[in-house]
């Protein structure tokens, strides 16, 4: 791991929903910068841990940090940027530009009562020069395939300049090659902005050539170590209980 | 009858609160169809009937009377979807019931045979009075100040809660505020529309703007077209043939709607 400063620190977090326990004693730290891809079959609490750090729920014991806050403070003023799979379901019949999709992402820093003013335009220019979406600005977001679909919502979230980025299977339905650009974003965004990056999904074998870390979760965390490190039959067997089969995929350029 | 002598034979109040009405429906209707909460308009449009009836036996402004009553039902709503005891379609159902309910009991004991049930439920815009338009607008000016005060928010929170809320957005009251002023606009829009037809003037424009596939804004200022619109014509045309004017409105709007559905994308 890097010097750089904790950006996310778990300590000793549970969450129990009625009788079921979904996160049993989770303590980990991310340090500023670092691309984390979270991983671990259904039900074992990879999305209730990021709701966690999004402040949208409270664990039941222990906490969670960001910057040495408490989430609900740390993300006021658009410090987290969120990119989850729902949108795109909606985003077919929703009515609104892709220009005003992105800009609703700049909206938290901005603050009640007060109008965009031409740094908050910029930023938002800049965020979706950076996906690579300046041309479909005045698209109407319906109108997009899934990937170009991703690509906004990330402009989206980066509109607000957030310092950490949180992205719960924001793959789903999206071609192979949309993929691998939305990967290659990635790795960019992490590179050139430093960006920390909590990527959640169950496609391991691609998380594990992104990511620079893999947290591995089931309830507890199994494993937390470099990417390079994680992949095996073994690990696979122990994240989905049962044969697991390599397979290795072949990048399409 | 032209439309000079209409408006000079006493009308004018109800031009003047169909038009405030016909702004404001579609004003709040685009975020209750994009957020796919449209039912709430029903609920407390429903709701707004045990109001009536309060009214009916204290005295007190139907508008008033609707506007307290709706205003406690749409706060209990969104706090029972917030601490998720009950799915949020179940919790709308409950108070569309409970209200009907209440409402049912209070007017069996006000036995008044004056009460025109009918005018409450369709609308009976020809009879407003002046008082109650200076009601309607001051109400009306306060939903329409909020909405352009908080539209950024409520686009935001329209698209996704939930991102809303991570961004650090005070989602929880924005909620809140955004539910009483469906409520004011239920309260409003009785003398109008009605109460069985109030959740139509807030939905078909704003469902009928969106077949043409454009910007968020843009859907907003054709829905407003199309409300106003279907409000005039319908003021004019159910004066002309002596018909319901809440039903008439409707069915301008309806006729904008099944039109739009005619366009076709690529």
């Amino acid at each position: 791991m890097s010097q750089n400063p904790i950006a996310i620190e778990a300590d000793h977090v549970s969450f129990r929903f009625g009788p079921r326990t979904v996160l049993d004693n989770v303590s980990a730290a991310v340090p500023e910068g670092e691309y984390v891809g979270i991983v671990g079959p259904n039900g074992g609490g990879k999305t209730t841990l990021l709701r966690i750090i999004l402040g949208l729920i409270v664990p039941t014991s222990g906490k969670i940090l960001v910057f040495g806050k408490d989430p609900k403070i740390a993300r006021r003023g658009g410090t987290i940027g969120y990119v989850s799979q729902k949108m795109s379901e909606k985003g077919f019949v929703f009515p609104a530009t892709v220009g005003e999709i992105v800009r609703s992402g700049r909206t938290p820093r901005i603050g009640i009562g007060k109008r965009f003013s031409g740094i908050d335009i910029s930023a938002c220019d800049w965020a979706l020069e950076l996906v690579g979406a300046s041309d479909m600005k005045s698209r109407i977001f319906g109108s997009l395939s899934g990937g170009e679909q991703q690509k906004v919502l990330i402009a989206k979230a980066l509109a607000r300049e957030p310092r950490i980025l949180i992205l719960d299977e924001p793959t789903t339905g999206v071609d192979t090659l949309s993929q691998e650009q939305f990967f290659g974003l990635l790795r960019k965004l992490n590179k050139e902005l430093n960006l920390t990056i909590l990527f959640v999904t169950h496609d391991v074998e691609t998380i594990t050539r992104q990511a620079g870390f893999i947290l591995e979760l089931n309830q507890k965390i199994l494993c937390h170590c470099a990417a390079h490190e994680f992949l095996s039959e073994e690990t696979l067997n122990r994240l989905y209980g049962g044969e697991a089969e390599m397979r290795h995929h072949h990048m399409h350029k | 009858m032209t439309l000079l002598s209409w408006l000079s034979t006493g009308s004018l109040p109800a031009y003047e609160a169909g038009i405030i009405v016909g702004i404001i429906a579609p004003l709040l209707g685009i975020f209750l169809v994009t957020r796919r909460y449209s039912y709430l308009a029903d609920t407390l449009a429903h709701v707004s009937l045990a109001g009536a009836a309060i009214s009916l036996i204290t005295g007190m402004s139907l508008i008033l009377s609707a506007l307290c009553v709706s205003i406690l039902a749409a706060v209990s709503v969104e706090e029972i979807r917030y601490r998720r005891r009950v799915f949020g379609e179940s919790a709308l159902v409950i108070f569309l019931s409970g209200g009907l309910a209440v409402a049912a009991v209070l007017l069996s004991l006000a036995e008044k045979n004056d009460f025109d049930l009918e005018s409450l439920l369709f609308g009976n815009i020809e009879n407003i009075n002046s008082g109650e338009v200076a009601i309607i607008v001051m109400l009306g000016a306060v939903v329409l100040a909020t909405v352009i005060l908080l539209f950024k928010e409520l686009v935001s929170i329209s698209l996704d809660e939930e991102m809303a809320e991570a961004g650090g957005l005070p989602v929880r009251i924005l909620n809140l505020v955004f539910v009483i002023l469906a409520a004011i606009m239920v309260s409003v829009s009785i003398r109008v529309v009605g109460v069985l037809l109030i959740g139509a003037l807030m939905v078909i424009p704003v469902s009928a703007a969106i077949q043409l596939r454009t910007g968020f804004k843009k859907t907003l200022f054709i829905a407003i077209g199309i409300s106003l619109f279907s409000v005039v014509t319908g003021l004019l045309v159910s004066d002309f043939l002596a018909i319901s004017s809440g039903g008439t409105i409707v069915l301008v709007a309806l006729g904008i709607f099944l039109l739009s559905l005619l366009i076709k994308h690529e």
